[in-house]
């Protein structure tokens, strides 16, 4: 798990866990506060809707009693004859408009008037709504009882029902009355009427449309919610990449300098904390390593240089001592890195090849100057000490380790031997002589016949090309020759430049 | 024809001298009363006769027979009468009690010891007993 990622999941956790926390309770103390709501507007609808009922049932109770003291009371002593008391009760039925009835009932229980007349002098049996006694006008006792039966029918007038929401009664027996409908979900708010014993009255509201409100804000509160989580974890990951970016920049920086050995680059400085500061310090370093760098360079280019004059003087040493003039081992090692080149050789190999070559003739330094230096042509006898100088060479040259000096022993003992196997000291034949020894055979034998020497007259280029074509594949290694001859104008051009100064 | 002529006669002159008959329940406890407590009992002057408590019965105003009663017996014209109930009335006293009809009468007088109403002779049965005429 990377830096990066840990510490996004950490942010995460020390903003996010507190954040949803407080959001749910909040939440959810918003809704048990609307639910409360609900409630409580539900309660007051019901109270007042009963305290209406009560006030009303308390009007009737009233009028009960008023009427059992009124002086037509008297009339139940003709057992209400002129039907007076029975007027009075229909009058008051009609005016409290109720549907019931009174009824004045005697000491045996006979009707003897009621609002509904149809009833008068049948026996009172069936259970009143309220009643009261009536005590006579004149000695005070009860001679009769009042009743009323007010149906709970009466009750829905006082009902508001809507759609959504409705009332009900629930008589003793526990039997719903008056329900228009049912929900599927309902909220319910019940009351004992106190004005009628065991009867309840019920306010019911289909839940989803009282919490719709709350339905609408829920919404809203999880669209909240995410807009805050996803503001927290953006703020988390830039956090955290700010956090880890001068981390990123020395890492990538360091890297950068493994691949390409480039101790220049610096690390850009954004801030000036503790982190910038690290910066700083690695600059710093980075700094220091390129000066020490530059030295090393300097120092390993003065040792290079050097050991190009060591060998070249080395060679040089070589030519002097056979009187040829010091441009011949220049041009050999330039024509030598051409054919490399061309022959297919890397730009080091080639480059080894131009430092190595100018040493061929070193082997010559043994050789006596009577032999050496002698004019005209050699005795047999000359000719065999002669060939000596390509083993001396190699001698001298092989017992170093250098690559430098081990090519350069190459090119001293092979110099001399030719394609065909018939060259000396050991008479290699095609691809059994080295690379090395096959191109300086070509460079040394283009450039000796193309110069005067105390022995011989400088060739013509033609009769050189032609010595050239006749020993393709005899002398000379015929691919080689084919490469002269492709670039003949690279060669004849860098003759020209070294050309020896008389 | 001269016969039923003189019936009729006869029987109007009847009706006019004793038509109507003041009766208690047929067991109150006292007989003849005169036409002046009779006034004091209607007028609420008078609430006992012995240790019985009466209770006058009044017909509704507008009927005849009661008419005819206060004229006769109460001697006070009805415009009399009405100042008199008002003066009873800051008093506490209410005017007796009334019945619609004769029968409720005669129910009520049946049924309430004590109780004094009056209704045309020809109505008297065995369960009332009459105490004046007029």
């Amino acid at each position: 798990m990377s830096f990066k990622f840990k510490t996004i999941i950490f942010f995460l956790l020390i903003s996010l866990i507190p954040y949803a926390l407080t959001m749910l309770m909040f939440g959810s103390s918003f809704r048990d506060e609307q639910k409360n709501n609900v409630e409580k507007e539900l309660k007051t609808q019901l109270n007042m809707t009963l305290s209406r009922i009560n006030q009303n049932l308390q009007t009737l109770q009233n009028d009960l009693k008023f009427m059992a003291k009124s002086e037509v009371m008297a009339d139940i002593y003709t057992s209400d004859l002129d039907r007076r008391i029975s007027r009075l009760l229909l009058n008051k039925k009609n005016d409290l408009n109720i549907i019931g009835n009174f009824y004045l009932v005697d000491q045996e229980q006979t009707i003897i008037a009621s609002s509904d007349f149809s009833y008068i002098s049948k026996k009172f049996n069936f259970n009143s709504t309220y009643s009261t006694k009536v005590l006579s006008p004149f000695d005070n006792k009860p001679i009769a009882n009042l009743h009323v039966y007010y149906d709970l029918k009466n009750l829905t007038k006082y009902f508001s029902n809507s759609e959504n929401r409705h009332y009900y009664v629930v008589d003793k027996n526990g039997k719903n009355l008056f329900q228009p409908k049912e929900y599927k979900e309902s909220i319910l708010i019940q009351s004992t009427l106190s004005s009628i014993d065991n009867v309840k009255i019920v306010l019911i509201e289909d839940k989803a449309h009282a919490y719709r409100l709350l339905k609408k804000y829920q919404f809203w509160f999880v669209v909240t919610l995410f807009i805050g989580a996803l503001f927290i974890i953006l703020m988390a990951i830039y956090f955290a990449s700010n956090l880890i970016k001068p981390l990123k920049h020395l890492s990538s920086t360091a890297n950068k300098i493994t691949q390409t050995q480039d101790y220049s680059v610096q690390v850009p400085i954004e801030r000036s904390d503790e982190i910038g500061h690290l910066g700083k310090s690695f600059n710093t370093m980075i700094k220091g390593i390129n000066g020490a760098m530059g030295e090393v360079k300097d120092l390993n280019e003065e040792i290079e240089a050097t050991q190009r004059e060591v060998v070249f003087t080395m060679g040089a040493i070589g030519e002097s001592r056979s009187k040829e003039t010091g441009n011949h081992v220049k041009r050999v090692a330039e024509y030598s890195k051409l054919l490399a080149l061309y022959y297919g050789l890397s730009e080091e190999e080639a480059e080894m090849l131009k430092q190595a070559s100018p040493m061929h003739d070193i082997g010559k330094v043994a050789i006596p100057d009577a032999i050496l230096n002698k004019p005209g042509k050699f005795t047999d006898e000359e000719f065999e000490y002669m060939k000596k100088h390509a083993k001396l060479g190699f001698d001298m040259l092989n017992s170093s380790n250098r690559p430098l000096l081990k090519a350069a022993a190459i090119v001293a003992h092979e110099h001399h031997e030719k394609y065909n196997g018939k060259g000396y000291p050991r008479g290699l034949r095609a691809n059994e002589i080295h690379i090395y020894g096959r191109i300086t055979a070509v460079a040394d034998v283009f450039d000796a016949l193309g110069s005067d020497r105390c022995y011989k007259k400088a060739w013509d280029d033609e009769k050189i090309f032609d010595l050239f074509r006749k020993e393709r594949g005899e002398h000379f290694d015929p691919k080689l020759v084919d490469i002269f001859f492709k670039h003949l104008d690279d060669f004849l051009e860098i003759r020209n430049k070294f050309k020896d100064l008389i | 024809m001269k016969v039923l002529l003189l019936l009729l006669f006869i029987s109007v002159s009847f009706l006019q001298a004793k038509n109507y008959a003041v009766i208690v329940r047929s067991d109150a406890p006292f007989e003849q009363i005169k036409s002046n407590d009779l006034k004091n009992i209607f007028l609420l002057k008078r609430r006992f006769i012995g240790d019985q408590k009466i209770i006058p019965i009044n017909l509704l105003s507008n009927n005849e027979l009661r008419v005819h009663f206060e004229k006769n017996i109460i001697k006070m014209s009805r415009k009399k009468l009405n100042s008199f109930w008002v003066k009873q009335h800051f008093r506490g006293i209410s005017p007796p009690t009334t019945q619609a009809s004769y029968q409720s009468v005669l129910k009520f007088v049946t049924n309430v010891q004590g109780a004094v109403g009056y209704v045309p002779s020809s109505l008297v049965n065995e369960n009332v007993k009459v105490i004046y005429e007029f």
